[in-house]
């Protein structure tokens, strides 16, 4: 007898049903399973053996052949371990109903025949959902991921026999609630803008940085506060949507580095990856093409602390992310796209040493390598970094003195508004915030007076500034106008943006 | 293009002679007809020159060797000046040591212009950056040349500041014109030209920078120009032998004073000791002392100062200041003190100094 039971394997983020087919025979007692499986889902058979044994079950001692159709796609992972089994009982009339044909079954076995979780069950979940699924059958440890997705009803279970009691209709089980979605403010940010005394450029640039979605590079001495600044930035960025913190769940389920007691992404992800990180490591990929550092900061910050120790070479793989805010991993057999929209929040030394350009320390750097220290950072990845400043040791007193700063909250209640400003101005072209303005945007938004031009040319004289300077100033331009809930950009607005530029290039 | 004698200045040149060799050659062989008189003196030159040169120069004292040499030049679009020229420099040829031959790219004019040589450290404080840059182009725009040597630091300032206004500068460069030292001066050598400057070397196409070479080369700045201007210079900075170069060739030094707790003005200030008269400054000084008068000063612009615009340059008077304190003393905070420093900024009122500090902009006249 023919046993078949629908499950779904994942290809990069999005889903495709998978039919475990069991065909019991008389013969010699073998096991074969078929259908490109990897070295995980071959092993299957030791667990879903036991497991069946351990439930009470009685596995049949026949010849079995299993099909994983589609027979043409590489499967990957253990996450077939309950449907080979269920359908192994199916076949062998152990099941005696034909309710699991209702069903999508995930779920990896343990040998006494508990229910493990999976990794990726909700892009499975999501893509299941639009391809006209409804009825799931999941392990209860993933339970929280499938509480927020509506219009499915799935059933968590966490013993092998529980599910077949179920099926056999001897069982009543209730669907998982249904989870309403909040974002999560609470533990956002380690760090709070009240802690930061004085830094009164830096943190405006940061505030602007978190409502226009700009990149942003933070020049100076080591001990001067960049890093505490980076971790203030979660705290300060708008509140997520349901939409946002679905895609990113979707990539950290992929990515197996979800919070399974959370069941979902509730604030905006901060990925700090050490400056040893490989390419792979950053951009994502590996045999199997997961997702990179750079997918995992999707809809949040990445941060690169000390971003001259980062190889070269990785680097510039993120100008194309930067650009289109995702990236594409090819391999021989497959080529995946994963989202990459972050803002990236990068520091560095303005040399080796930390010092040069210092008023009270000495650099003691040779200006060669100075020159060879800042050149890792290439012109066309600078170019992508809107808002660039200098950060200064603060001074003892600062640090003491008693103030009462803005707290994170007071900036992001700021932010949130501008945002939804942004939102609105773009409803209509597909882009979110100002950073990701094409030039096109650029003419039709950010206009200025004849005032602000002659200011913005003069500048562009007394400074040097490039071409695509340019731009650059108009779009911090407009994030600024926003926070001022400015409906044109005034020229207050294109001076403060044209402060944020810290020296383009440091003399030698 | 070149007569008889450059060229076969340019072949005595090439080989890697000490000047007081090629001199004393130049003892027993005429000038217009070297490559024969060498053929006949060959026994007297021997014992002059060592034997792999020797036996060099005995394969190559023939003509093809000469146009090779041309050629090889021409493909750097270096054109050899030599002190037969009546374009070499007249001030150059009076010290002693002049080179040969001198290797040059770009405007040959300015050999025999005004000149002024600006020399300092390599790494200079903002303070040296900055008079640098102010002196250079203050000196330029009255119309004095000003010479370098292309080295980071204040070389670097002088050469660029007078590209930014628009004046011709002359650096003086320690290895062959085909490569440029360092390297990351390059795109700036490409610029000195394009700007009507000049570049020069005493060294022929292919020879590599040395340690010896800065050194032999500073003569060369000091020799080019009426005098020789020390903007920062540390103890041991190689400024100093310029300097010194400058005296021995009778032109005058001039030093711009620093602060005595900065290393990297040491040597100036003990050079100031030991010569008082070279105190300087303002560029009127030097300009008086070669009887020159500045430029005509642009009248600064008058600004409308909004009530914080005063209120911020009251607070940074005339020192360096931090945002934070400004903000502090002001009380003007966030957006309202950036979008207003930026402001001034642009007028040229204050500049930004790196680590967010403000500064308002004021040099001497």
């Amino acid at each position: 007898m023919i046993g078949k039971v629908k499950s779904f394997a994942l290809s990069g983020l999005e889903g495709y049903p998978v039919e475990v087919e069991v065909d019991i025979d008389n013969g010699l007692p073998r096991y074969d399973l078929v259908g490109l499986p990897d070295t995980a889902i071959k092993e299957s058979k030791e667990r879903v053996e036991s497991a069946i044994k351990n439930s009470a079950f009685l596995f049949p001692c026949k010849r079995i052949t299993i099909n994983l159709a589609p027979a043409s796609e590489k499967k990957e992972g253990p996450s077939f371990d309950l449907a080979i089994a269920v359908s192994i009982l199916v076949s062998s009339n152990q099941i005696k109903t034909e309710k699991h044909k209702e069903f999508i079954i995930v779920g990896e076995l343990g040998l006494d025949g508990t229910i493990r979780p999976v990794v990726g069950l909700l892009p499975i979940l999501i893509s299941a959902k639009t391809m006209g699924y409804k009825n799931f059958i999941i392990p209860s440890e993933n339970a929280k991921e499938s509480s927020y997705i509506g219009g499915i009803t799935a059933f968590a279970f966490s013993k092998l026999c529980d599910v077949v009691e179920f099926l056999n209709n001897s069982l009543e089980v209730q669907p998982v609630q249904k989870n309403e979605w909040k974002p999560d403010n609470s533990c956002l940010a380690n760090e709070d803008f009240s802690r930061v005394k004085g830094q009164i450029i830096a943190k405006r640039a940061m505030e602007i940085a978190a409502c226009g979605g700009h990149n942003i590079l933070m020049v100076g001495p080591p001990g001067s506060g960049k890093t505490m600044l980076a971790k203030c930035m979660p705290g300060i960025l708008p509140d997520l949507t349901f939409e946002e913190a679905l895609e990113i769940t979707k990539i950290h389920s992929v990515a197996g580095v979800l919070d399974l007691k959370k069941g979902v992404v509730t604030s905006r992800p901060f990925r700090t990856p050490h400056h040893t990180a490989t390419t792979p490591a950053l951009t994502g990929g590996g045999v199997k093409a997961k997702p990179g550092e750079i997918s995992l900061a999707h809809n949040g910050v990445l941060f690169l602390d000390e971003m001259p120790e980062y190889n070269r070479q990785t680097l510039e793989t993120l100008r194309q992310p930067l650009e289109d805010g995702v990236i594409t991993i090819a391999r021989a057999n497959k080529s995946i796209t994963y989202p990459a929209n972050f803002i990236l929040v990068a520091s560095m030394n303005p040399c080796p040493c930390g010092n040069y350009g210092s008023r009270d320390l000495t650099c003691n750097c040779s200006p060669s390598a100075i020159h060879k220290y800042l050149s890792r950072l290439s012109g066309p990845l600078l170019d992508r970094i809107d808002l660039r400043i200098d950060v200064d040791r603060v001074k003892f007193y600062d640090l003491t003195a008693v103030s009462n700063e803005e707290s994170s909250a007071e900036v992001k209640e700021r932010v949130n508004r501008a945002r939804a400003i942004q939102l609105k101005r773009f409803a209509n072209d597909n882009i979110y915030c100002n950073a990701k303005m094409s030039s096109k945007h650029i003419a039709q938004y950010c206009k200025i007076s004849e005032e602000s031009k002659k200011v913005l040319q003069e500048a562009f004289e007394r400074f040097n500034m490039s071409a695509r300077g340019y731009n650059r100033i108009l779009k911090v331009a407009r994030t600024i106008a926003d926070l001022d809930g400015c409906e044109n950009i005034e020229t207050k607005h294109i001076t403060e943006a044209i402060g944020y530029r810290s020296i383009d290039k440091i003399q030698l | 293009m070149y007569t008889r004698i450059d060229r076969n200045l340019i072949w005595l040149d090439s080989f890697n002679l000490s000047l007081k060799k090629k001199k004393q050659i130049l003892s027993v062989c005429s000038m217009e007809e070297l490559l024969t008189d060498f053929v006949a003196n060959q026994k007297q030159i021997e014992l002059i020159v060592e034997g792999p040169v020797f036996s060099d120069m005995q394969k190559d004292a023939n003509d093809l060797y000469i146009d090779k040499k041309i050629a090889e030049m021409e493909k750097f679009d270096v054109f050899a000046v030599t002190q037969e020229n009546p374009q070499y420099s007249e001030l150059l040829k009076n010290i002693d040591y002049a080179p040969l031959v001198l290797y040059t790219r770009g405007e040959l004019s300015l050999l025999n212009k005004k000149a002024i040589a600006i020399v300092g450290t390599r790494r200079p404080t903002r303070y040296g950056r900055e008079t640098a840059e102010f002196f250079s182009k203050k000196l330029a725009e009255a119309g004095l040349v000003t010479v370098s040597g292309l080295a980071f630091g204040i070389d670097t300032c002088v050469a660029q500041a007078t590209i930014d206004v628009n004046k011709p500068t002359i650096a003086v460069l320690g290895g062959g014109l085909d490569s440029i030292y360092p390297s990351q001066n390059t795109f700036l050598s490409q610029e000195i030209v394009d700007k009507g400057g000049l570049l020069i070397s005493e060294y022929p196409i292919g020879t590599r920078p040395a340690s010896y070479s800065f050194l032999e080369r500073n003569r060369i700045i000091s020799g080019l120009a009426l005098g020789t201007l020390v903007v920062e210079a540390g103890y041991m900075s190689g400024a100093l032998a310029t300097a010194n170069d400058a005296i021995d060739q009778g032109r005058e030094l001039f030093a711009i004073p620093g602060n005595i707790t900065s290393s990297a003005s040491e040597g100036c200030n003990k050079l100031i000791r030991n010569y008082p008269q070279i105190f300087t400054i303002s560029p009127t000084d030097i300009l008086e002392s070669f009887d020159m008068s500045s430029a005509v000063e642009e009248k600064a612009k008058a600004v409308q100062l909004s009530l914080e615009e005063t209120k911020i340059l009251d607070a940074i008077g005339d020192d360096e200041v931090f945002v934070d304190d400004i903000a502090d003393s002001t009380e003007i905070y966030g957006k309202t003190l950036l979008s207003a420093l930026s402001a001034l900024e642009i007028n040229g009122i204050i500049k930004k100094l790196p680590g967010n500090y403000y500064a308002k902009i004021s040099l001497p006249k």
